[in-house]
């Protein structure tokens, strides 16, 4: 028959069209996607547009991709790579004449690889015969400045193209920003030797957020009696005390004129360091240690209340103190207060900040009404909020006692904001004595300040450990407030374009509900534990003094002594297995839903489509047997 | 159209005997039980449905055949596959009515997993979109292992056959990612041949597109594929038809 011929060639046939079709659908039609995500994660926005089309000079982009090693050794992290290399040939897309794209795969030993590591991009040991696997970027431009991707980590995808704009964004302008920076504190590191005398704990090396600020940006130390250099791009304005109106005036008019600006105020700032008085030792004690906003406040239309800070219970940090038997206790410190991403709003600078920040005795910002500005909240505590008196802990913190005068106002408070809008001058006309050349009475487009009340959320013991490795000073962080001051500061300093790319990317969708049940359950061993701990340490004591009690009675202390300590160890194995029961009861609720979901979605359906097709098995054979008859 | 007539008779034969609802039951526990047990789906608190979707390669390499292999198999068996070609119908209309059907067949199937969409949404947040995207992609992806069967189960009468041979070369499409494979091939093709082979892996391109993303390149791949089989599943019965 001549039937075979014919289907093989048809059978032929089709494979070879099948395979062209693709070949040809994938030379041509790279970049045409549909994005059906919620966040349009994998379409390039119109910042990144703005930012590449906007390229003054060339610039140059290398692709390090050890391609056929992630083959072989890697094979999981090729689709990100994949999609690393894509996003990059949709950048150089769009303006191929300002921005070369190079793709280099380096060979084991070879000269590029050696190239790579200069540039910065880290090669990772990826078998036993020490092949190095590179996945990064390395980018310059004319005038020398280079930038660099060292890796391309799969969990950071979700910021893939905020890293590569801003890799091209840094490279596209020639100065790094300038922050300057307003403060009476030695964030730059102690100059005073007669510090070492009066205060040895005083900082001689350079606060972790200075240091974090100069590797990023050229940062100037700014003295606003006289008006604000126009280099200047962000002030980090910490802890204005009693600033003359003269420099409140620069500061003010630098904000109008379209500066950025990051102040933090503090109604106590535990880092002051007052200079003692040999003759008034106390005096120093009861100094203020407050800094307030001042006529600034006028223009911002926020304020900061004076004197008092905020407890918030929910979120006080658990500290350790020496009570008065001077055992050590663990006490809920209401002056301390760790706000994690609960309590952040959806912004650019809070979005990837994942673990918590600490504040020590923060202030409340509220809008004054004044202004015609818009206050948007950043950072703000939980509703179980109260103003407690800054006097009660200038000199010795008594977190008890704070902990009995707490009375929840079921009030929310900000502790950091941001304003932005038109602002008005709060010097209308200018201020005699300054030059007033250039006064601005109304804002010159939308100002852009980011107002912080604490400021010891700043200093390094609150958020960072520095040690030393290997003669290298390292920062090993324990708290986010570190990330969230650049963020603020990248923010502020980047033009819109960039920021409008961050505010993308929530990487993580919890089980909100899993997470608010796995809360409460903690939130109540918290409190069972706290309770089943104070009477152990009662236990203890009440032990301690029948020791003490009955010294001299040898015979009576024996056999008291006795019955009590059996009724004490008793009361202890007791508190003891309270204690872990109510441990391991804690996921009961969790685990309790867990089970109910199983349930419905694996035996439900399953179970009345078993149902259902038994009750029409029992119908047709019924109409069958109605047929019959 | 014929192909319109057939679609509708054979979907309502699905339905007339049990195997349809024993089809639907297993699918619907391994799933549940896969997304659960094996995926985690409970214990990542995520609220996406990443642990559900991953297994769909493999789910449907064993299902899908099991659904194929009696869409042509049986018939040449009875003897029933002369009659349909007595009737006024043409060749293809009778493939594609088939085939239709039992995509069809799977889109319900499918569709009755949608209480885990409703649980996602319960517990957190997450990004419909991607669901979306995913449940086209799998349906894609079940339609294209169901044309694979399709024609291998026109090539012989016994259905047995059909399923064991449709396994094995699903297997191919849904495996070929795992380097394992690729490190005896690596060696005699050039790395254009590798990466020819990693863009046939169903689950590689199932996995792009569970991230919300419905690349055309994709879309193209499984399109294509389908309407190669089914070509072929059409060839071959026009072949035997003589």
């Amino acid at each position: 028959m001549n039937q075979k011929p014919l289907l093989i060639g048809g059978l032929a046939i089709t494979i070879v069209l099948v395979i062209a079709i693709n070949v040809v659908s994938n030379m041509f039609l790279s970049g045409k996607r549909i994005d059906l995500t919620e966040e349009k994660l994998f379409t390039l926005t119109d910042g990144t547009r703005s930012i590449v089309n906007n390229l003054e000079e060339p610039i140059t982009l290398r692709f390090y991709y050890s391609r056929k090693l992630a083959q072989e050794e890697a094979p999981g992290i090729v689709p990100y790579a994949i999609r690393v290399e894509e996003i990059l040939q949709e950048y150089a897309a769009l303006n191929p004449e300002k921005l070369r794209l190079e793709i280099i795969e380096p060979e084991s030993f070879s000269e590029e690889e050696d190239e790579a590591a200069l540039a910065g991009v880290e090669g990772v040991p990826i078998n036993s015969a020490g092949d190095l696997l590179f996945l990064g970027l390395h980018g310059t431009n004319t005038i020398d400045d280079e930038e660099v991707i060292p890796f391309f980590r799969p969990e950071r995808e979700a910021y893939l193209e905020y890293d590569l704009s801003e890799l091209v964004y840094n490279l596209s302008v020639a100065d790094k920003p300038t922050i300057g920076v307003i403060t009476e504190l030695p964030l730059s590191g102690s100059t005073d030797p007669m510090l070492q005398f009066t205060n040895p704990e005083a900082v001689q090396q350079p606060w972790a957020i200075y240091s974090q600020l100069t590797e990023m940006y050229e940062v100037r130390e700014v003295r606003p009696v006289d008006p604000i250099d126009e280099e200047i791009d962000v002030l980090f304005v910490v802890h204005p005390r009693d600033l003359p109106d003269a420099s409140l005036y620069h500061i003010e008019q630098f904000i109008l004129a379209g500066g950025r600006a990051m102040i933090f105020v503090d109604p106590h700032a535990e880092i002051e360091q007052v200079p003692t008085d040999p003759n008034q030792p106390m005096a120093a004690m009861f100094a203020s240690k407050e800094s307030k906003l001042g006529k600034l406040a006028d223009m911002l239309g926020v304020n900061m209340i004076p004197s008092q800070f905020v407890g918030d219970k929910e979120n006080a940090q658990r500290i350790v103190i020496r009570n008065d038997r001077g055992l050590t206790e663990p006490v809920n410190y209401l002056g301390y207060v760790g706000l994690g991403p609960d309590n952040l709003a959806d912004d650019v600078v809070t979005a990837d900040l994942s673990s918590q920040m600490i504040f020590a005795t923060a202030g409340e910002i509220f809008e004054t009404g004044n202004a015609d500005t818009n206050v948007i909240p950043l950072v703000y505590t939980s509703q179980q909020t109260d103003l407690l008196n800054v006097d009660d802990i200038k000199v010795q913190p008594n977190p008890a006692e704070l902990l009995k005068q707490f009375e929840s106002e079921d009030e929310v408070k900000n502790f950091a904001v941001r304003v932005t809008g038109s602002a008005t001058s709060a010097f209308p006309g200018g201020l005699e004595g300054s030059e007033s050349e250039n006064h601005l009475d109304e804002s010159d487009g939308d100002i852009n300040v980011i107002v912080v009340s604490d400021v010891d959320m700043v200093y390094d013991r609150f958020w960072v450990q520095m040690q030393n490795f290997f003669g290298q000073r390292v920062m090993m962080q324990t708290a986010d407030n570190g990330r969230f001051m650049m963020n603020s500061i990248e923010n502020l300093t980047g033009n819109t374009d960039l920021i409008s790319i961050r505010s993308r990317g929530v990487s993580t969708r919890p089980f909100t509900v899993v997470n608010e049940l796995a809360k409460k359950a903690g939130e109540e061993l918290q409190a069972r534990e706290q309770e089943l701990e104070d009477r152990i340490s009662e236990i203890n004591e009440e032990l301690q003094a029948i020791q003490s009690e009955t010294q001299g009675d040898t015979l009576a202390m024996t056999t008291e002594l006795e019955t009590r300590i059996e009724e004490a160890q008793q009361e202890y194995a007791e508190a003891r297995r309270e204690l872990r029961s109510v441990r391991q009861n804690l996921n009961k609720d969790v685990e309790s839903l867990g089970s109910k979901l199983r349930l419905y979605n694996i035996i439900l359906l399953p179970g009345l489509i078993t149902l259902l097709a038994f009750i029409v098995g029992l119908v047709k054979a019924q109409k069958r047997r109605n047929a019959l008859r | 159209m014929m192909t319109w007539t057939i679609f509708k008779r054979e979907l309502s034969g699905y339905f007339a005997t049990p195997v349809a609802y024993v089809f639907i039951v297993i699918f619907l526990l391994l799933t549940g039980v896969f997304t659960f047990e094996m995926g985690g789906f409970y214990e990542r608190n995520q609220a996406d449905l990443q642990a559900f979707f991953q297994f769909h390669p493999y789910l449907y390499l064993f299902l899908i055949p099991a659904l194929a292999m009696r869409l042509w198999a049986e018939e040449r068996k009875s003897g029933t596959i002369e009659l349909l070609m007595t009737l006024p119908v043409k060749t293809w209309e009778a493939v594609l009515g088939k085939y239709f059907a039992a995509l069809a067949f799977t889109a319900i199937a499918l569709m009755l997993t949608f209480p885990l969409w409703f649980t996602v949404n319960y517990l957190g947040d997450p990004d419909h979109g991607v669901i979306i995207a995913s449940y086209i992609g799998s349906l894609l992806m079940a339609g294209a292992y169901l044309a694979i069967g399709s024609c291998i189960s026109a090539m012989t009468k016994n259905q047995v056959i059909a399923f064991v041979v449709s396994v094995m070369v699903c297997l191919v499409f849904a495996l070929i990612g795992p380097v394992e494979e690729l490190d005896l091939v690596r060696n005699i093709l050039p790395e254009a041949g590798i990466d020819f082979l990693l863009s046939i892996s169903f689950d590689l391109r199932f996995r792009e597109i569970m991230r919300g993303v419905l690349d055309i390149r994709t879309i193209i791949y499984f399109v294509s594929l389908i309407g190669g089989w089914l070509f072929a599943n059409t060839l071959i019965i026009e072949a035997k038809k003589n």
